[in-house]
């Protein structure tokens, strides 16, 4: 209780730094989630790790020079290192025969070796003001100060509008990069616009959660935001949202807790809504899913029970009682079972003294089922080129996948006939 | 003597690295490596919090346990919710990376380790844990556990070669010849892992990768038999450890650091050399044929 | 006699597309069979799905009457040139060495008759002279004639080769031919995928019309007329993708018990 209450107190913005904390972790997290959305979808998400590895020499040699902890030149510093790795992994993929992810790794690991070789020599000059610099490893959103909010706001506002302006040409090129090439597009102008903003939104975001933990800010909000919709524009918006959100709520409970770094922290909850959406996520998430199958095999089972009903002579009603339909099925007793309450709950059959009786609205579906079987045992057998006793199997399984649709377009290909290869009669 | 002990710890790590990245790095594998140095920290760090001690046995069980949780969590994203591949990586690894972190935070007191010594390690601390079998000093702790894991892997690297090449080269041809592609694939990821884990505490999480990939790409450039490109790797793996310690003695700056750096140089020198060379190819040409025009 | 390559009922859904769908054939032995279609109608997929390198979702297929486990010695798969990295460094030797792993157990070296055989498979493709030659210094035509070496040095029955004519001059593909008619000769079976009208008639006597869906098969004088060339290249049966389409989309059970 005491943990959600220290939570809480946090959001009074009791104490004045706060609301430093708080802002700036918003805007830092929020841009990452607008600009991750991008490379995403270009499936470029692993060099926003090189990126967010390769700002460190920057940062160090921005404090060897400045000789102190200004944001503005370590943002500058950062940025130059940041984009110079995109620029070679870029070229040596490009001019030799080096693949891309040895490029990538290559590139990353070493250009974080120079950083840690150069923050460790600053660290043993001892320098004075050198304290300060270990919190670009992990992020510490404390540490910020209301001039950063002010420089991140700003160069944040010129990332939103950059994006603004460029947004259709950014959304086209995410999709399908050839396509934007062929109808004039400026692809390369486009692709240098994307890469200064995420070198950029890199360089800010180290502040808050860190070198090493800052490609999860690019990939998770966006991974989310995929979970729930496949529209551009919504799923920016929902990835800034959760990107945000877990900036906020992460700084909070390391704010709570003194010493602890930030960027794990906010890492852990925008992991934690990544499962969520996982889970419940409209597109593609395993709840929905699994209720799908189980509609399948509702569907299957109503189908298959139905089925058993249908009198291939008159094409009207039948009786039977449960050990003649179970005799005729080939199903598990407790299966058949389910199958006609199914049946008898959609009025498909009336009951009475243990007999099975078909209502109209039953026979039609009986029809309608035998007719898709019959109708696809015609068309795989026409345009297949198989042979009558090869099709029933094939059948079996997709007469319940055929749509109104489907087989208005089957009877219409097959000219709507009567026969099927077996030469039973296809009932209408 | 020191010194001879941390180019020995550094070197033993380059040599093991080098071979399994030659495979890697042709499999097109080197994100993975990266996936998996990074992912294994929180078995570690709560090995070590149970254990209470710096025993190899727990934390290997732990790194183990860890990275059976990646390769699930990547396969639970990518597989079951279809997450395109590289996003799968990257969310899997960050998070159990931040748990890592996490954790050390708040064991912190407890476990003998700290946050830094996880990204770029504490080579230099390892000559202060020696060894001694029936009183007598036999060398620091690490260098017999990354030797007897430089002889596993490189008898296993023997035993399996031409499978591993075969599924390496041409999966398709290997798999219609009865191998199975995704067991080999299996066990090169098993011995990625051992790998990583048991160089941890000398080079760390990040550094690993330079080790894993950097020599084995500029050896890459430079041959065109796949038996010497293994061999050059390993030449470049030492080579750059004993610059890179000497760099770092220099600089007074972190030993890691310092040989990551140095292969970084390795292959920009490599990688410019064949530029040139194939500049001079493309005007030789050029004037070869000039001259017979004329 | 038996037959060389049995298919019942083989499907794969491929990305919502039927890749191939239903194929049901039986093939001679003893002879160089085409497998025909357009772009996309499943000719490597079927290949690959007897080899099993690609597990069919429904259906089997038998080779000389036997299960794959049981024949694959007697049978040597040539994937498609472009399908592996040719900057690979490995020489030529190597790559047509590696034809003879099958037999050899992990440690077992090479003997004599290996080294005999695949001398005498880099002559019959004439690259005897590139034997150490660094595969990436090869042409197009070079590469797909080590690739075939390979496939000589398994000796095998029944050879399935992917699109070996793709990219090669006229020379190589003269060259391939020739060779593929003296194995049929020495009784071997040639399963070639091939997508060039124009020579198709000349290469094989056996041919297999596919367009995701079997459309026909038989020997060439019987199958390669106007009609099923129409019906082939005439376009995909959209019906059948639109219900491979909700099948995937739904995640049917494409049979249940």
């Amino acid at each position: 209780m005491e943990f959600f209450t220290e939570i809480l107190s946090f959001f009074t913005f009791s104490e004045p730094n706060v609301k430093v904390v708080f802002w700036g972790s918003l805007i830092l997290c929020s841009i990452s989630g607008l600009v991750g959305t991008f490379t995403l979808l270009r499936k470029r998400s692993l060099i926003g790790d090189v990126i967010s590895h390769a700002v460190l020499p920057g940062i160090a040699l921005a404090f060897i020079i400045g000789q102190q902890k200004n944001p503005l030149y370590l943002i500058i510093g950062a940025t130059i290192t940041g984009w110079i790795s995109t620029y070679l992994v870029d070229y040596i993929t490009k001019h030799s025969k080096i693949k891309n992810d040895t490029a990538i790794a290559l590139i990353l690991s070493v250009f974080f070796g120079v950083g840690v070789l150069l923050l460790t020599h600053i660290q043993h000059s001892g320098n004075a003001s050198q304290s300060g610099l270990d919190q670009f490893i992990f992020g510490r959103a404390s540490a910020m100060n209301m001039s950063d909010v002010w420089l991140f706001s700003i160069v944040g506002t010129i990332i939103v509008i950059l994006i603004v302006i460029f947004f259709r040409g950014l959304s086209l090129l995410s999709f399908d990069e050839n396509y934007s090439q062929s109808i004039g597009f400026p692809n390369e102008l486009l692709k240098l616009v994307l890469s200064i903003t995420t070198v950029t939104t890199v360089a800010m975001g180290v502040q808050a959660v860190g070198v090493v933990l800052m490609s999860a800010l690019l990939i998770t909000p966006a991974a989310c935001a995929k979970f729930w919709t496949n529209k551009i524009i919504p799923m920016a918006i929902l990835a800034v949202v959760i990107s945000g959100a877990s900036g906020v709520l992460g700084s909070a409970i390391s704010y709570t807790y003194n010493g602890m770094p930030t960027g794990p922290w906010i890492v852990v909850v925008v992991s934690l809504f990544a499962f969520i959406s996982a889970f419940i996520g409209s597109k593609n998430g395993l709840l929905k899913k699994h209720l799908q199958r189980n509609k399948n095999n509702t569907k299957i089972l109503r189908e298959n029970t139905i089925k058993l009903f249908f009198n291939p002579t008159t094409l009207g009603e039948t009786r039977y009682n449960f050990e003649d339909i179970f005799a005729k099925s080939k199903m598990q007793r407790a299966t058949l079972k389910k199958g006609l309450n199914l049946l008898k709950s959609d009025k498909l059959i009336t009951v009475s003294n243990d007999i099975f009786t078909t209502t109209n609205l039953g026979i039609e579906e009986a029809k309608t089922i035998v007719r898709k079987h019959r109708l696809w045992e015609l068309y795989i057998s026409r345009f297949m080129h198989l042979q009558p006793d090869h099709v029933h199997d094939d059948a079996e399984g997709i007469e319940h996948v055929i749509t109104p649709e489907i087989e208005r377009e089957l009877e219409k290909e097959l000219d709507f006939p009567t026969k099927d290869p077996h030469d039973s009669d296809i009932p209408y | 003597m020191i010194d001879f002990w941390i180019i020995l710890t550094a070197s033993l790590v380059a040599t093991t690295t080098a071979i399994l990245g030659c495979f890697l790095i042709m499999r097109k594998m080197a994100m993975i490596g990266d996936a998996i140095s990074h992912a294994v920290l929180p078995g570690i760090v709560i090995a070590y919090y149970i254990s209470h001690s710096r025993a190899s046995f727990p934390i290997l069980i732990g790194a183990a346990a860890s990275g059976m949780v990646v390769t699930y969590l990547i396969q639970f994203f990518h597989q079951k919710v279809k997450l395109q591949q590289d996003a799968s990586i990257g969310i899997s690894y960050t998070f159990l990376f931040a748990i890592g972190i996490i954790l050390i935070s708040l064991f912190s007191g407890n476990v003998d380790l700290d946050q830094d010594c996880v990204l770029y390690g504490e080579i230099a601390y390892v000559p202060l844990d020696n060894l001694s079998i029936g009183g007598l000093y036999a060398g620091p702790r690490q260098v017999w556990i990354l030797g007897t894991t430089l002889i596993i892997i490189s008898t296993s690297v023997i035993v399996a070669y031409r499978k591993l090449v075969l599924t390496t080269f041409d999966p398709a041809f290997a798999s219609a010849m009865g191998i199975s592609v995704v067991l080999w694939q299996y066990y090169l990821m098993a011995g990625v892992s051992l790998t990583t884990v048991v160089s941890f505490e000398s080079v760390g999480a990040v550094l690993v990768i330079a080790f894993l990939s950097g020599p084995a790409a500029t050896a890459f450039l430079l041959t065109k038999d796949f038996k010497k490109m293994l061999y050059l790797a390993v030449g470049f793996g030492i080579s750059a450890s004993i610059l890179g310690y000497y760099t770092a003695v220099w600089l007074a700056g972190s030993i890691a650091g310092a040989i990551a750096t140095i292969i970084g140089l390795q292959f920009a020198i490599a990688f410019i050399y064949i530029q040139f060379l194939k500049k001079a190819r493309i005007s030789e040409t050029l004037e070869n044929k000039a001259l017979t025009e004329v | 006699m038996k037959p060389s390559v049995e298919t019942h009922n083989l499907t794969v859904i491929y990305d919502k597309k039927p890749a191939i769908w239903n194929i049901d054939f039986t093939l001679p032995t003893g002879k160089i069979i085409g497998i025909m279609g357009p772009n996309g109608s499943g000719k490597s997929t079927l290949l690959k799905a007897i080899m099993g390198i690609i597990e069919p979702n429904i259906g089997y297929s038998k080779l000389f009457d036997q299960d794959l486990e049981d024949v694959r010695n007697k049978v040597s798969y040539v994937p498609q040139r472009q399908s592996v990295d040719w900057d690979f460094p490995a020489s030529v030797w190597d790559v047509v060495a590696m034809g003879r792993y099958a037999t050899k157990g992990l440690f077992k070296r090479l003997s004599k008759e290996d080294h005999r055989m695949i001398e005498e498979s880099l002559n019959k493709v004439n690259m005897t002279p590139f034997t150490n030659r660094q595969i990436s210094q090869l042409s197009g035509g070079q590469q797909q004639r080590v690739f075939l070496a390979r496939a000589l040095a398994q000796n095998a029955d029944l050879y399935l080769m992917d699109e070996p004519f793709v990219g090669v001059d006229a020379a190589t593909e003269q060259a391939i031919i020739n060779l593929l008619k003296s194995m049929r000769d020495e009784g071997k079976t040639l399963l070639v995928v091939h997508h060039d009208l124009h020579t198709a008639q000349d290469y094989f006597e056996h041919m297999v019309l596919l367009n995701s869906r079997l459309v026909a098969e038989g020997p060439t004088s019987e199958v390669f007329t106007k009609d099923i060339l129409t019906e082939t290249y005439g376009g995909t049966l959209t019906t059948l993708s639109k219900v491979a389409s909700v099948l995937q989309e739904k995640d049917f059970p494409m049979r249940h018990k």
